[in-house]
């Protein structure tokens, strides 16, 4: 170490130094070219002034005079256009190393823990009645009534306690009509799964077939279905079987945009009970809603209850379950076409242009979002067809499926078709069909329309795991499964209450179905990733749900911490 | 005639031998007797001896001075009558022919004279006085009163002095016993001084005679080495010297009190010789001191001194040298030694007033443009910044090795990176948070006065730095870091042109090295991925500047030093990438490809051509092209400069051009830090910021070289440059980069407010992942601030069983289930639980963000507190505090501390300008003014 604390001497003064700067600059520059430094300083001004344009007035006489030294002025200049290439040559392998190789990576991965949370009872909440505004004398309009009761199909393993909701809006707290919660303790292998159907013959204004499954208490439910255009009654069911008020927060969007209206914040669902809300209180003459529940406090089932009336004529009923939030990519896995020969017959009569079968999309986003929405068959040789519409910010678009075909093709034929829905940017959304049988002409000539139903299908996400499914006691169940992942699944469904269990192929795309029998129960197993509806239809009668994995809320979690 | 008899003690000096016995033999008055005290490897020729009338040789191995003068006083017994006198001479003292003579002359006519001394010369400049007379100071410390002067018989006229050197001095032999001859514990320096201070005090005179020259060929302290002693040993054996004579000198009651006082003193007289730019002096005043304080031959020369004393201390004080006339010395003195140093060169450079000034007023202007978002803002948020601790002396707690506060917390070395932030937020003591929007708005004119200063290094013309002012300000890595929050790059960017004058004229000035240390400790702590191209660049500057070589090797001291517990703790704990992690919160990014490094963006997220080109409806992918169009001019003059003079400039800052790249492409690939369910690594910006600094110093360059032309070419790739940033200040102005004012709370208001009272309290803050997955992270207090940040914590690779039973609560916390939560709520000491919102893009971050709000919602423990910003806020109201652990720091933690506070504190004392500074030749505006050599002066070749 030099201990100097004073700054180096200067031995001599450095020529360089002293010298006029354009030769000092001159000397810098040889000597770190590495090959030589052949010019000497002093004859460096002989190099500059053929770079200056005119001789520089201060360019120094050399000083020894030395010579031209031309050999020497051509040596510096080589030297330095040597360098320059160079240097050229180093910076254009350094910008191509950089711009063109590829590095590997290298470091740590994120870390987390998977944590099995401890399990909690299994829930199942029915629906309940099906429900009317107005008493059987008309009055009342604004209160709903409960309208005969639903019958309960339970797959379970172990035996569910079933307990009415206390009180409900409808004022059927308590009874038959309310509705009913199941619960069973947790143990190795329990499942529990129930559906409810109610058959209405046209009863107080409604007919058709009512299903729905029934689901686990949510804090969020997104509905996507019904109407409130004339005829068109829907209602918001909510329904709160934990033991805490729930504070519901309502969304709404319409085909112009979201609804705002008061109301639709701080709704208070008590404890064990139900509330019946009609939309038309929020949002009159809305073609097509979507709703957006939010819990805090408690948790509840939502569900949409929207049934048609045409003139006087009851034409439909059907339950709206929750169906998937919002995601860049949706399934609705089972959408029924029945009867459309009926169907194609009769929309030409006023007021049943809704039978036509139609997707409903709705962007809860902020940007206009680009939705491509394919229809795929479950018959084996069946092929996909697609078309793209384009749902502006907030606003909910229906569309008729129909738009996939081309133009002049055969109506989709009866039978389970498969909807998957691709966007840019998180959509939810829902098919609606209907069936009816071909009008009639009678005697007068007048042509008398069948009896219809209409049916709303909601998106299904994907399974996480095996899964207890109870179909509904109504016509004609189809259980229809649909690969989310693109990859080939082998599905197997084991009636609960015995006998040979069924084996589904599901293709990696497309989707598989199979009959079951109405009323039973089945655990359904290798369904992870695979989305799964279940569909019913008879003579006017059309229905469905989708499958939900269960104990979603306490299934196992990635913690990061 | 009184009897002489020479004795010459040939330690080591044998090449001078056969010069001082020729001039022994040729001396008019021949000693009566010639004792040569030698080593058995000595080589005489007899002939040599003969002639010189030497009478006996003694041979022995080893021994000072005085152990040889003493050897030959055995061999050689005294004169039975009359008195005697001893010369004592080295083996390179040869005398004049009439030294001895003349010696005598003196003493015959005064016999209270017990010693005198000859003037010693220089060998071969007998004009040239080496040493004539040595005195102390009122408290001791030597004065030699001819240190290397021309002798003009100047000194003649005063022949009384308080002592001589021991070489060439004769000595009476009664008296030389009487005394007990040399101090054992004097070795070499100070040997003549105590020599005659106990002659005086015995009662005698000590004289110097101006007509005897005896040489002195190489100073004592070099005696025994292979080169002669450097500054820093003679030094080192002075003060040992010193500090010996102290403690002989000194009455004995003050002799503990003596003793007390050498660490203090040693500690403070370091101090000065670190103000006084001398650091190699402070280990040997250390080891002086140590050396003083167990020095075993203070009895004996106390002894020797009490008994031969037969006067008061008064009879030296006359003679000591005081007040005035010791200050008019000592100033003599450095004014030699600054002759000798030489003048330094003059430092050109252009004018501050003709260009610097205006630079740095459009910077302000254009920081002020850039940041009228924050004008008013208490603290920022957003991005990489977060609110720093609320008191300065909590940043400074952070510092060095201890607790770290941040997750479930542990126990590891801080990043030096906090004191970084505790210096900031010293700033702005009452509100620390407040300096960083302080340094947002300021860092635009401190990064154009910082390069435009480095500029002038590479260039004397006014218009070259303003343009590489500018151009630093409108580097793309500077403008992203900007919007991005990120502190660490932007300190890096306003930093580096200081660092790199810092280094440059730290090749020849301790002051400027010392700054280039701390600067390079501040720029590694904001990105430690920049410390290897820093670290190659120091050395290979260092290797380029050998005399200043001492002063460069030493620039990354005080890095180390502050790095290393880090460092030692990734590698216990097996985590060295988290070495890389950048300070701060971490902050993913999305990386950019190569050709985007290449043209100075830092990540895919900022700001580019492309989006004003799509609105414009040209096709995305023509903004890559347009920048590289709108740079190419400030590329081709970085190029260019490799054909015109000055490749000493432009190599070096295409060669740091090229390291900042490779840092910045191989940053790119590297997975540090983990946040959640994203793994990112260093932000490739700070690298970038050092490939920009070698491109702008090489375009310097280029600009220089082409003179008259600079203004023209200069400024259309100045505003080509500024034009390819558009998009970055636009978004800075029009304020759609992430960082905002804030409110200065990392938690809602409620759990802050519950922190702020209790520094201790938990709060799980639980935020959705885009793949599913739940972050925990359980915040104390008021929330992890940006000191609070940890590198060991956010390169860690492994989760201890503390995060595994957090993550077991918190998992069962976002679950329905059967599951108490109170007792784990009770162990981690968590009273608030918060749910941040979710991304709404990510349908899996919705998903689990409802079900971890549905089942606190069910949870009975918790009730729902707030919906803010933050998320969802549930209180745990049953919450029993426990007595807090208190986290000491330990003697290993203190260690660390004491070691890095030292190492600052030299840095610190060396960097102050003590100095004279250089002279300043400022060159004003005129453009062809001609360029001189202010980077080269200092050639070495």
């Amino acid at each position: 170490m030099v201990d100097d604390e004073r700054p180096e001497p200067t031995p001599a003064p450095d020529p360089a130094a002293e010298a006029p700067p354009e030769r000092a600059l001159e000397a810098d520059a040889s000597p770190d070219s590495g090959s030589s430094d052949s010019a000497p300083a002093t004859e460096a001004p002989a190099v500059e002034a053929p770079l200056a344009d005119a001789p520089a007035p201060d360019a120094p006489a050399s000083p020894e005079g030395t010579g031209p030294g031309l050999g020497h002025t051509v040596t510096v200049i080589s030297l330095r256009v040597v360098r320059g290439l160079a240097g050229m040559a180093v910076a254009a392998a350094v910008i191509a190393a950089v711009g063109l190789v590829p590095l590997p990576s290298a470091g740590i991965t994120p870390l987390g823990t998977t944590v099995e949370p401890e399990p909690a009872d299994l829930l199942a909440l029915c629906p309940g009645a099906a429900l009317r505004l107005g008493d059987e004398t008309g009055a009342n309009a604004g209160q709903p009534f409960a309208v005969g009761r639903p019958e309960l199909s339970i797959a379970s393993e172990g035996t569910p306690t079933r307990t009415p909701l206390a009180t409900s809006d409808a004022d059927s707290g308590g009874g038959d009509s309310a509705p009913t919660l199941l619960r069973l303790a947790p143990a190795d292998g329990a499942v529990l799964a129930a559906a409810q159907t109610q058959d209405l013959a046209g009863e107080r204004g409604l007919r058709g077939l009512a299903v729905a499954g029934c689901a686990e208490p949510t804090s969020s439910a997104w509905l996507v279905g019904g109407a409130t255009t004339v005829g068109r009654t829907t209602l918001l069911l909510l329904a709160n079987p934990t033991s805490v008020e729930a504070e519901v927060e309502v969304t709404m969007w319409g085909e112009s945009g979201p609804v705002t209206a008061p109301g639709m914040k701080g709704i208070a669902v008590p404890a064990n009970g139900q509330r019946v809300l009609a939309l038309s209180g929020f949002a009159p003459d809305l073609a097509s809603p979507m709703v957006h529940v939010e819990a805090r406090g408690g948790q509840i089932v939502a569900a949409l209850q929207t049934s048609v009336t045409r003139v006087l004529d009851p034409g439909g009923i059907d339950l709206v379950s929750a169906g998937a939030a919002p995601a860049r990519e949706l399934v609705i896995p089972a959408v029924r076409i029945a009867d459309s020969v009926g169907v194609a017959s009769s929309l030409g009569l006023e007021g049943y242009e809704d039978l036509e079968a139609a997707v409903r999309v709705g962007n809860p986003g902020e940007t206009t979002v680009f939705v491509e929405v394919s229809v795929t068959p479950t018959a084996d040789q069946g092929t996909a067809t697609s078309f793209q519409i384009q749902v502006p910010a907030g606003q909910v678009v229906d569309t008729a499926l129909s738009s996939a075909l081309d133009l002049g093709a055969e109506p989709f034929a009866d039978g389970s078709y498969t909807v998957t829905l691709r966007a840019e940017a998180p959509v939810v959304a829902a098919v609606r069909a209907s069936t009816t049988p071909a009008p009639t002409t009678d005697a007068d000539g007048d042509i008398r329309p069948g009896g219809a139903d209409l049916a709303w299908f909601a998106s299904a996400s994907p399974l996480s795991g095996d899964v207890a499914i109870a179909v509904a006691d109504a016509a004609g169940p189809v259980l229809v499964a649909a690969a989310s992942d693109g990859v080939a699944h082998t599905l197997t469904l084991t009636p609960l209450d015995g006998g040979a269990a069924i084996t589904l192929e599901v293709p990696g795309s497309g989707s598989a179905a199979v009959a079951l029998e109405r009323g039973a129960g089945y655990l359904l197993s290798g369904t992870r990733g695979v989305a799964v509806g279940v569909s019913f239809a008879g003579q006017g009668e059309l229905g469905g749900y989708p499958i939900e994995s269960p104990r979603a809320a306490d299934s196992p979690l990635v913690i990061r911490p | 005639m009184p009897r002489v008899t020479a004795i010459l003690v040939v330690q080591d000096g044998d090449r001078w031998l056969d010069r001082t016995l020729a001039a022994l033999a040729s001396q008019t008055r021949r000693p009566d007797a010639l004792v040569v005290v030698a080593e058995p490897t000595t080589d005489f020729t007899p002939e040599d001896l003969e002639r010189a009338g030497v009478t006996q040789v003694v041979t022995a191995t080893g021994g000072t001075f005085g152990v040889g003068v003493a050897r030959a006083l055995r061999a050689a017994p005294p004169a039975e009558e009359g008195e005697e006198w001893l010369w004592l001479l080295r083996a390179d003292s040869a005398p004049e022919p009439d030294a001895l003579a003349a010696l005598l002359a003196a003493v015959e006519v005064a016999p209270s004279v017990a010693v005198a001394g000859p003037k010693l010369v220089a060998p071969d400049d007998h004009a040239r006085l080496r040493s004539y007379g040595v005195t102390m100071s009122g408290l001791g410390a030597t004065v030699v009163l001819v240190d290397d002067a021309l002798d003009q018989a100047q000194f003649d006229v005063v022949t009384d002095v308080l002592a001589v050197a021991v070489d060439g001095a004769i000595v009476r032999r009664g008296v030389w016993h009487a005394v007990d001859g040399l101090d054992p514990g004097l070795p070499s320096a100070d040997a003549g001084l105590d020599l005659g201070v106990r002659v005086r005090l015995a009662g005698h005179r000590v004289v110097r005679v101006p007509a005897a020259r005896v040489e002195r060929a190489r100073r004592p302290e070099d005696i025994g080495r292979h080169r002669p002693a450097s500054a820093r040993v003679r030094r080192r054996i002075a003060r040992t010297a010193q500090l010996h004579r102290r403690f002989v000198y000194a009455p004995a009651l003050a002799l503990p009190l003596h003793w007390l006082s050498l660490l203090p003193l040693a500690v403070m007289r370091s101090i000065v010789h670190l103000l006084a730019k001398r650091p190699g002096a402070v280990p040997g005043e250390v080891a002086a001191a140590f050396r003083a304080a167990f020095d075993g031959s203070v009895p004996g020369a106390r002894t020797r001194l009490r008994r031969a004393r037969a006067a008061g201390w008064r009879a030296v004080d006359p003679l000591r040298m005081r007040g005035s006339e010791l200050r008019e010395h000592r100033a003599h003195e450095r004014d030699q030694a600054d002759d000798r140093a030489g003048r330094e060169p003059d430092l050109v450079r252009a004018s501050f007033l003709g260009g610097g000034i205006w630079v740095v007023a459009a910077a302000i202007v254009a920081g002020l443009v850039t940041s009228w978002r924050l004008l008013g803002a208490t603290t920022l948020e957003g991005g990489g910044l977060a609110p720093l601790a609320t008191t300065a002396s909590e940043l400074w707690s952070r510092l060095g090795w201890g607790w770290r506060e941040i997750g479930v917390g542990f126990w590891g070395a801080a990043d030096p990176a906090t004191a970084l932030w505790a210096v900031l937020g010293s700033t702005t003591w009452w509100n620390p948070s407040y300096a960083i929007v302080l340094l947002w708005i300021t860092a635009m004119p401190f990064a154009a006065l910082g390069a435009w200063w480095a500029a002038t290094r590479l260039s004397e013309r006014a218009w070259p730095p303003v343009a590489a002012a500018v151009l630093w300000i409108a580097a793309p890595a500077f403008l992203a870091a900007l919007g991005e929050g990120r502190i660490g790059a932007v300190l890096v960017h306003v930093l580096l042109p200081w660092f790199a004058l810092a280094l440059i004229e730290g090749s020849r000035s301790w002051s400027a090295s010392a700054v280039a240390s701390l600067l390079f400790l501040a720029i590694t702590a904001a990105a430690p991925v920049l410390a290897p191209v820093l670290l190659l660049a120091v050395i290979a500057w260092a290797l380029a500047r050998p005399r200043g070589f001492a002063r460069i090797i030493g620039v990354p001291i005080p890095a180390i030093v502050f790095f290393a517990p880090l460092v030692l703790g990734a590698l216990r704990r097996g985590t060295p990438w988290a070495l890389l992690a950048d300070p701060g919160l971490v902050q993913p990014y999305t990386p950019t490809t190569g050709w985007g490094l290449l043209l100075g963006r830092a990540d895919a997220d900022v700001a580019g051509w492309d989006g004003i080109l799509v609105a414009l409806g040209i096709p995305a992918g023509w903004g890559g092209p347009l920048t590289a169009l709108l740079l190419a001019p400030v590329a081709a003059l970085a190029l260019l400069a490799l054909f015109f003079p000055g490749a000493r400039r432009s190599i070096p800052a295409l060669a740091v051009a090229a390291g900042g790249l490779a840092t910045a492409w191989l940053a790119g690939q590297v997975h540090a830090t983990t946040l959640g369910a994203t793994a990112t690594g260093p932000w490739p910006g700070s690298a970038l910021s050092l490939y920009w600094l070698g491109l702008v110093g090489a375009a310097v360059v280029g600009l220089e070289a082409i003179r008259r032309a600079a203004v023209g070419v200069g400024s259309a790739a100045v505003t080509a440059a500024i034009v390819a940033v558009v998009p970055l200040l636009g978004a800075l102005v029009l304020g759609s980069v992430p960082v905002h004012p804030g409110d200065g709370r990392v938690l809602p208001a409620l759990a802050d407010v519950a922190g702020i009272r209790d520094p201790h309290l938990g709060t799980l803050v639980l935020t959705p992942e885009a793949d599913g997955s739940l972050a925990a992270v359980l915040q104390r207090g008021e929330g992890a601030t940006l000191d609070d940040q940890s590198a060991l914590h956010a390169g860690r690779t492994a989760l201890n069983d503390e995060e595994l039973a957090l993550a077991r609560l918190a998992g069962n916390l976002a679950s329905r289930g059967g599951y108490d939560p109170v007792a784990e709520l009770q162990r981690f000491q968590i009273g608030f639980v918060l749910v941040a919102p979710a991304d709404r893009d990510h349908p899996e971050a919705v998903a689990v963000r409802e079900r971890a709000v549905a089942s606190l919602d069910a949870a009975p423990q918790f009730a729902s507190a707030s919906e803010s910003g933050y998320g969802s806020l549930w209180v745990f109201a049953g919450l029993e505090r426990a007595a807090d652990h208190s986290h000491a720091r330990g003697g290993y933690g203190y260690g660390v501390l004491a070691v890095q506070a030292t190492v600052v504190l030299i840095a610190l004392l060396l960097a102050i300008p003590t100095r004279r500074r250089r002279r300043v030749v400022q060159t004003q505006s005129s453009l062809d003014e001609p360029a001189a050599t202010t980077f080269d002066e200092d050639s070495d070749g």
